[in-house]
C-alpha cells in the first residue's frame, strides 16, 4: 500500500496498531486496568513515531570509474548520498544481467544526515558483453520508529558498455585471395615486394637495382629479379543471428561475438579491411574498412547484436554490395540451426567467396533426455547436423566446430590451408 | 547484527513468558508459554512479520488469561509493556534486516537498544520498590530483569564486536 509520496505502511505499524487495539478491547472486556497499562509503551512509541514522521529529502549521484570495459574487468560504482534530515535508509543499486557484484552486496543500510554526505562504493565485475544500464539507484527511507517507509528513486542509472574479451590469434588464417592495397600477405602476382619470385630478362623501364648480376654474368645478358607483391585482404565476419542457443555464458552468439572481435582485432592490426554482417531476423552490416576506428565501430556494433526471432525469408540478396566485397574471405559463425543461414552459406560459396563456417554450437553440452524417444531424437538431431556440415564440406566450405573452451588458436588450427584448397567449387 | 538481535529476542521472550507462570498453576499457561517461544523462533527463522505479530498477541493473551484467573492487582504491567515493546523492536531487527548494515547505523540502533533497556530497568526498579512498599514483590521479577540485562549486554557487545571487526561495512 503506497500513497502518492511513495510512502507505505510497514508490517511493524500494522502489528503495533492491531496489538494495541486488541489489548485495549481485551482490557475493557475483562475490566482489568493492567492491560491498559501493558499497552501504554506500545501506544507511546507508535504515536511518537508517527508524529515525528515527515517526507524525507534524499538525493544521490551515481559515479562510475569506467563506462567502457572488457569482460572480466572490474568496475567501481560510487553513490554519493545526501539528506536534509537524519534518516535511516536502505540503498540499493540495481545490477543488470551481464554485471555482477564482486565481493560486496549491491545494497546497504545506512544512516544519512545533513552534515555528513555519504559515499557508498560497490564493486562490480563484467561477466558478459553488451550495452547495459547500471541502475536505477533506489532507496527505502524509514521514518522514525520504522512505522512508515518512503520508496525513493534516486538515479536513473548509467549506460555501461561491456566489450567482449579479445582473444589473441597466433596462428594465421591466411586469406586465399588478396586485394590491391599493400599489406602483409604475399600475393601470387609479381611486383614490388620483399619475397623473391623469379628471374627474367631485363626490359626497358626496369630499375638497375634489381639486376641479378650472378645470372647476368652467366647468361651474358641483363637479368632482373622479380618479387611477389605484398597485399592486404578483405575479411567479412558473418554472424548468424537467427538463433542464440547453448549453455549460458557460452551460447552461440557469445562465441560468435567473442570470436568476431578477436579476429577483427587481429586482421585490422595486419592492415586488412574488415567488415561485419549480422544475418538474422534483423539484417545489419558494416562495410569493410581498415584502421583503429573500424575496430571501434565493430565492437560498438557487436555489443548491440541480438538474436532476433523472425519468420521472414532472408537472403544475401538483401545485403548491399559493399558489405560483401569481391575476393573477400568470409568467416561465418553459426550454430547451424536455421535453414536460412545455411542457404546463405551455400549462396556465398556459389558466388565464389572464400568461405569458412565456424560451428558455434557445443553439441556435447546438450545432453539427451532419459526416455528412449528423447535419446532417439537427440541422435537424429546430431545426425541432421552432421549432414548439414557434410553438405557444406561437399561444396568446398571448411566447417570447424568451436565451443569456446579453447582459444581462437584451436579454431584456426583445425582449419585447412585455404590457399591449397581447390578453387571454383560451385553449388 | 541479526544473530545478536535473535539471541536477545529469545532471552526477552523467555523472561516475558516466565513471569505469568508464577502467577497461575494452570497447565494451559505452560502450553501457551511453549507455543509463544516456538512462534518467536519460527518468526526469526521464517522472517515472518505475521508470526512476529502472532508472538506479541500470544504474550498479551497469556497475560490477559493470567489476570482473568487471578483476583490480585498486578503492579508490574508497565515493565511487561516495555518488555513487549523491546521484544517487538528486536524481532523487527531480526526479521527486517537484509544485507550489510553500515557502522553508524549499527551504533544508532545499539544506542536505541540501550535506551529502551535502561528505561525497562528503571521502571522495573520503581515497580519493585512499589511492590516492596505494598509487600507484593516477586523474586521472578528479578529473574526477568537479569535476563533483560543479559540480553542487552549480549546485543551491545555483539554490535560493538561487529563494528570493531568492520563487518558492519563502512564504505566511506
Amino acid at each position: 500500500m503506497r500513497d502518492a509520496r511513495g510512502a507505505s505502511v510497514t508490517p511493524k505499524l500494522v502489528t503495533y496498531v492491531s496489538l494495541a487495539g486488541a489489548t485495549l478491547v481485551l482490557g475493557l472486556l475483562l475490566g482489568r486496568l493492567e492491560l491498559l497499562v501493558l499497552v501504554l509503551p506500545l501506544v507511546t512509541a507508535l504515536v511518537s513515531g508517527l508524529a515525528l514522521t515527515t517526507p524525507p529529502k534524499v538525493h544521490a549521484e551515481l559515479v562510475v570509474d569506467l563506462t567502457r570495459l572488457l569482460e572480466r574487468e572490474r568496475l567501481h560504482a560510487t553513490i554519493e548520498l545526501g539528506s536534509a534530515t537524519v534518516v535511516e535508509a536502505d540503498v540499493a543499486l540495481s545490477v543488470p544481467p551481464g554485471l555482477r557484484e564482486a565481493g560486496s552486496a549491491s545494497n546497504l543500510s545506512l544512516l544519512l544526515s545533513p552534515d555528513k554526505p555519504r559515499r557508498v562504493t560497490f564493486h562490480l565485475e563484467a561477466v558478459r558483453w553488451g550495452a547495459r544500464r547500471l541502475g536505477p539507484v533506489a532507496a527505502r527511507v524509514w521514518g522514525p520508529g520504522r512505522f512508515v517507509a518512503f520508496d525513493r528513486p534516486l538515479h536513473d542509472g548509467l549506460l555501461i558498455n561491456v566489450y567482449p574479451a579479445i582473444d589473441r590469434l597466433r596462428k594465421e588464417i591466411t586469406p586465399p585471395r588478396t586485394q590491391v592495397f599493400s599489406g602483409n600477405y604475399v600475393s601470387r602476382s609479381s611486383g614490388d615486394g620483399l619475397e623473391f619470385s623469379d628471374v627474367r630478362e631485363f626490359v626497358p623501364g626496369d630499375t638497375p637495382r634489381r639486376v641479378n648480376w650472378r645470372v647476368t654474368s652467366r647468361r651474358q645478358r641483363l637479368h632482373v629479379d622479380e618479387f611477389h607483391l605484398e597485399r592486404n585482404a578483405d575479411i567479412v565476419l558473418f554472424l548468424d543471428t537467427f538463433t542464440d542457443v547453448g549453455v549460458p555464458g557460452r551460447t552461440s552468439l557469445d562465441l560468435s561475438v567473442r570470436a568476431a572481435s578477436g579476429l577483427a582485432n587481429h586482421y585490422l592490426a595486419r592492415k586488412d579491411r574488415v567488415g561485419l554482417v549480422a544475418f538474422g531476423g534483423l539484417l545489419g552490416w558494416l562495410s569493410a574498412a581498415s584502421g583503429r576506428a573500424q575496430m571501434h565501430r565493430i565492437v560498438d556494433y557487436l555489443i548491440g547484436v541480438r538474436a532476433t526471432m523472425s519468420y521472414a525469408s532472408k537472403d544475401i540478396e538483401y545485403l548491399p554490395r559493399r558489405s560483401l566485397p569481391p575476393l573477400a574471405l568470409v568467416i561465418a559463425f553459426s550454430p547451424l540451426v536455421d535453414e536460412r543461414a545455411l542457404k546463405a552459406f551455400v549462396d556465398l560459396a556459389a558466388r565464389g567467396y572464400s568461405l569458412i563456417v565456424v560451428d558455434t554450437l557445443a553439441e556435447d553440452a546438450i545432453v539427451p533426455g532419459r526416455s528412449a524417444e528423447e535419446v532417439l531424437a537427440h541422435r537424429a538431431w546430431r545426425l541432421l547436423r552432421a549432414a548439414k556440415r557434410f553438405e557444406l564440406s561437399r561444396l568446398g566450405v571448411p566447417v570447424v566446430s568451436w565451443d569456446g573452451r579453447e582459444g581462437l588458436d584451436a579454431m584456426a588450427a583445425a582449419l585447412p590451408d585455404l590457399r591449397r584448397m581447390p578453387r571454383g567449387v560451385r553449388a | 547484527m541479526r544473530l545478536a538481535a535473535c539471541a536477545a529476542a529469545l532471552l526477552v521472550a523467555l523472561a516475558l513468558v516466565a513471569y505469568p507462570l508464577t502467577l497461575t498453576d494452570g497447565v494451559w499457561a505452560w502450553w501457551l508459554a511453549l507455543t509463544i517461544l516456538v512462534t518467536v523462533v519460527a518468526a526469526i527463522l521464517l522472517r515472518s512479520h505475521f508470526l512476529v505479530a502472532a508472538s506479541a498477541a500470544s504474550i498479551v493473551s497469556l497475560y490477559a488469561l493470567t489476570l482473568a484467573a487471578t483476583e490480585e492487582v498486578e503492579p508490574f504491567m508497565a515493565v511487561i509493556g516495555l518488555g513487549i515493546l523491546w521484544l517487538l523492536e528486536l524481532l523487527d531487527l531480526a526479521v527486517a534486516t537484509e544485507g550489510p548494515v553500515e557502522r553508524d547505523l549499527l551504533k544508532r540502533r545499539a544506542a536505541w537498544t540501550i535506551i529502551v533497556s535502561l528505561a525497562g530497568g528503571i521502571v522495573a526498579l520503581m515497580a519493585q520498590a512499589a511492590g516492596e512498599l505494598v509487600d507484593a514483590a516477586h523474586p521472578l521479577l528479578f529473574v526477568a530483569a537479569v535476563a533483560c540485562a543479559v540480553a542487552a549486554l549480549a546485543l551491545i557487545s555483539s554490535l560493538a564486536f561487529r563494528a570493531a571487526a568492520g563487518e558492519g561495512s563502512d564504505p566511506v
